[in-house]
């Protein structure tokens, strides 16, 4: 489900960095400290929905920093749900850690991260504020010579602006050059623009930006596949992912945005993905790739390989899953991350699993990658429609059971996230004997007719995934304009009447059941049920009841 | 047409209370309209048709079948008279029976079709009232006439009971809906008139039918009987009626045409002169006609002094499915101080072959007069 962070994570710090804060080294002896704070709040205050990942976000960086980013467990102090005096405590004591440091002369890189709800330049920590400029302050104040920090939140560019933040595409830092730890200064990174809104996904279980920031970091990023990943190479790969992935939502494209203020020699390095074990995607894969922490059942990283390069990732000590998702069934393997090794991922050797037997849960496995995306679809089908009377008014004639084709439009997540709008056409047609009674004066007469059944009809549709998405179920109000027309034929004919006609709006529910047999179409079954007032003569209540069957192609 | 009102605007929603918009809210997804109604079809065809009541004498055959032909229905409302009553009388001479048959053929075919012509108009508009066993038809207005028409037709154990009301002036629906009609379903209650809407509704038409099938080539031909206020329907508009009020008895069960009509109220020189009249018509084609007429025939004694009178003809007209036969009738009251005996027989071409003056003159041959009753029994 999509959700919408108001203000989500701030990250100073970043990432990663730590290890070797350049990469043309000086020739100082100094050791470099890497201190980390990762701040995750997840309510914001009143009137803010609560976050679903905010912690799992930190969690997600803080693996990061420690697998591939040089970073201690014990250096990384952390903050979840916690307020804004808790957060000061915190900054104080790694101030405090940066000042020891820099007394015993080594070099200090500092990351810090927040998630959580943000607005009008502040920090939402609970009921409590802090504020953006104090942040900019306290990191200013901290005596580290590199300061990355990471806003992940709505609204987050504003801490950004201040020094001319570019709304821009990704930057190449090319620091001069200086002593100590290469480039000095300071980096602040936010997740989105000052006047826009950071984005959570269910299906991701995390937040666009710190999603595809980690996964740069565990390798991806690795443009020139040097076995480090720059601060350039990991916003360029943050950037870019965020924005493609976020330009189909509701909400709209989020743009991460940065300001720094660095001065020497070469990139800032933010990881060392070649240092841990690497799985490699050669160049003749493509396609989408999932790799969970089965120990944790934990969705670690996504690789969208594109036929040609090669990509890779590194992950810590521990068991995971790769798997890749065809119209029809999974691909998966295990693999056995230990240390300094290299595992290359290969199609052709991994298991054929049907989504049912899917043994690592914790990873996205819907056919879209963004959930909460806004799609469009359309379908063409087949629609019966019969009229159940309670009354015994109707022998059928009247509203005789029709067939015929249905059209179908369709826009998912454009209500809420999972809530699509239906729009449908159809025509149903039927030849029919109408029976006249006419009582014991009149006895009875039977008329021949041809009906007509137009309908146009508009739902609000909740769709759930099951059986790993390849399966979709939903329900949902409609409702449905519909005019019957009838023709009489044959030789005998009512008195100066060709024809007649009704036309009522009819309030019901609609239940569907839909099967993605391909990336880009599903079969969809449907069962309708509409009150259907009869109001000639005297009200009665009808019920129509409409079962169809539709082929959809998802665009 | 039933219809559902909708009585509120988007922007008043906002103040409205919840109860009150949830009521517009569900009436809204939950309007219906239309005439696809099992009943509906019933009461198409619960009126006469106006070749069940058509009198057709030979030689106005085709004349009475333009008429039921003609569309006439639809300017009936803004019509003060239909084109039935456009026929002109002929002009008679001495001992030309059947041309008075004609004559009063015409009579009665311009008020009857004039009236069913009506109540086609009317009753091709949407219900006012549309009720299990019911519907009502306006009060409609028409401003050119400066008149009201209400219909209302019932269901009842033998066919349907209908009445016709009309007023000067625009009569409200909604006064005039219930407070006048047909009764109950027993037909016999029809109110005469009533004092709604702004007007006075009076009875000028009503009557029972049973139709002998609701669907078909035998719609609208069955059993009833009519009611004409030809008096009231004379004042609104219909010219020198002399009856005051009409009753007929129909059958076409037999696939023919059987009509018994009384005229009540009929005033001749000061003098009420009620008549029945019996029409009569096979599927073949043969057919009787039994009537009274009134006509100059006799010269007042002396000539030149007496007063013109009108005498009565009493007159049997009887023919073959050849078209061809004979009228007898005889002349009294009047100048004529005796009763003279009438005799005018035709050919299937409609021509005289024979006719027996008031007088006793005599034209052509009595031996070709046919026998219809001889022809009748072959």
């Amino acid at each position: 489900m999509f959700r919408r962070r108001l203000l989500s994570a701030v990250v100073i710090g970043a990432c990663v960095m730590l290890a070797a804060t350049t990469r043309a080294q000086t020739t100082t002896k100094k050791t470099t400290e890497r201190y980390a704070v990762l701040v995750a709040a997840h309510d914001g205050g009143p009137g803010l929905p609560k976050l679903r990942y905010a912690a799992r976000d930190a969690q997600r960086l803080q693996d990061v920093l420690v697998d591939v980013g040089g970073f201690a467990d014990n250096d990384i102090l952390t903050l979840v749900d916690g307020d804004a005096a808790a957060m000061r405590d915190l900054l104080d004591d790694l101030r405090a850690r940066v000042a020891g440091s820099k007394a015993r002369g080594d070099d200090v890189v500092v990351v810090v991260y927040y998630s959580g709800h943000a607005s009008e330049g502040r920090l939402h920590l609970g009921t409590t504020r802090f504020e953006m400029r104090e942040l900019r302050q306290r990191l200013d104040a901290l005596g580290a010579d590199v300061r990355l920090a990471f806003v992940d939140s709505c609204g987050a560019g504003a801490i950004t602006r201040e020094k001319g933040a570019t709304l821009a595409a990704p930057f190449v830092i090319t620091a001069d050059q200086a002593g100590g730890v290469g480039a000095t200064g300071q980096v602040i990174i936010a997740s989105s623009s000052a006047d826009e809104v950071s984005q959570e996904s269910d299906e991701i279980q995390g937040s666009f930006f710190t999603h595809h920031l980690t996964t740069g970091l565990r390798g991806d990023a690795d443009r020139d596949h040097d076995g480090v990943v720059t601060l350039d190479e990991a916003y360029a790969y943050a950037y870019g992912r965020t924005v493609a992935a976020t330009s189909a939502t509701r909400s709209g494209a989020q743009h991460p945005t940065y300001a720094f203020d660095l001065q020497g020699a070469g990139d800032v390095v933010l990881s060392r993905p070649g240092g841990a074990d690497v799985v490699e995607f050669p160049g003749e894969l493509e396609g989408r790739y999932f790799v969970v922490d089965l120990d944790r059942q934990l969705f670690v990283a996504e690789v969208d390989k594109q036929k040609g390069g090669t990509s890779q990732i590194a992950l810590p000590r521990g068991q995971y899953a790769i798997k890749k998702r065809l119209d029809s069934h999974l691909l998966m393997t295990r693999v056995q991350a230990r240390s300094k090794g290299r595992i290359v991922v290969d199609d052709d050797t991994m298991q054929s699993v049907a989504f049912a037997d899917d043994y690592a849960k914790g990873s996205p496995l819907g056919l879209k990658q963004i959930d909460d995306a806004v799609r469009f679809s359309f379908a063409l089908g087949a629609v019966v429609t019969g009229v159940a009377d309670p009354t015994g008014y109707d022998d059928g004639g009247l509203f005789p059971t029709t067939a015929g084709p249905q059209l179908r439009l369709r826009w998912n997540n454009l209500l809420r996230h999972r809530i699509a709008l239906d729009l449908d056409a159809s025509v149903g047609v039927a030849r029919a004997v109408r029976t006249i009674d006419g009582g014991p004066a009149l006895g009875i007469t039977h008329l021949d007719v041809n009906v007509v059944a137009t309908q146009m009809g508009a739902s609000a549709l909740w769709l759930n995934p099951i059986l790993d998405g390849a399966v979709d179920v939903g329900i949902g109000p409609r409702v449905v304009g519909v005019l019957f027309t009838h023709r009489f034929v044959g030789d005998s004919k009512p008195v100066g009447l060709d024809g007649q006609s009704y036309v009522s709006f009819n309030p019901g529910v609609v239940g569907v059941v839909s099967w993605h047999f391909a990336s880009w179409a599903h079969l969809e079954l449907d069962a309708r049920a509409h009150y259907l007032p009869y109001t000639v003569d005297q009200l009665r209540h009808l019920v129509s009841l409409e079962g169809m069957v539709s082929v959809w192609v998802d665009l | 047409m039933n219809r559902v009102f909708v009585a509120a605007s988007l922007p008043g929603l906002s103040g409205m209370r919840f109860t009150t918009a949830a009521v517009v809210v569900v009436a809204a997804l939950t309007a219906a309209c239309g005439d696809l109604s099992q009943e509906d079809l019933l009461f198409r065809a619960g009126v006469p048709g106006k070749a069940a009541l058509a009198v057709a004498p030979p030689g106005i055959e085709d004349e009475v079948a333009a008429e039921l032909d003609d569309e006439t229905a639809a300017q009936a409302l803004t019509s003060s008279s239909s084109s039935s009553s456009q026929g002109l009388d002929e002009e008679c001479g001495d001992g030309q029976l059947l041309c008075l048959a004609r004559n009063l053929a015409r009579g009665f075919n311009g008020a009857t079709f004039f009236l069913l012509d009506l109540v086609d108009a009317i009753s091709a508009l949407p219900p006012t009232v549309r009720e299990p066993g019911r519907r009502v038809w306006g009060p409609h207005y028409e401003a050119r006439t400066n008149r009201s028409h209400r219909f209302e037709m019932v269901r009842t154990a033998e066919g349907f009971t209908f009445c016709l009301h009309a007023a000067t002036g625009d009569v409200a629906i909604s006064d005039a809906t219930n407070a006048i009609g047909c009764g109950d379903d027993t037909g016999d209650t029809v109110d005469d008139e009533a004092d709604v809407g702004g007007g006075r509704l009076l009875l000028i038409f009503s009557g029972t039918f049973a139709p002998s099938a609701i669907a078909g080539d035998a719609a609208r031909f069955g059993v009833g009987s009519m009611h004409l206020e030809m008096g009231r329907l004379a004042r609104f508009d219909r010219g020198p009626v002399q009856a005051r009020a009409a009753d007929f008895v129909f059958d076409n069960t037999g696939g023919g045409t059987i009509i018994d009509i009384d005229l009540r109220g009929t005033r001749i020189n000061g003098e009420q002169r009620d008549g029945r009249y019996h029409y009569d018509r096979s599927t073949l084609g043969d057919g009787s006609l039994e009537f009274e007429a009134y006509d100059e025939l006799v010269q007042p004694q002396p000539p030149l002094f007496g007063e013109q009178q009108l005498e009565r003809v009493s007159i049997f007209a009887d023919w073959n499915a050849d078209r061809a036969g004979r009228a007898s009738g005889v002349v009294d009251g009047g100048n004529a101080r005796q009763a003279y005996e009438l005799q005018e027989c035709w050919d299937g071409a409609l021509n005289t072959v024979y006719t027996r003056g008031i007088f006793g003159g005599e034209t052509g041959d009595e031996a070709q007069c046919v026998d219809v009753d001889a022809d009748a029994a072959e």
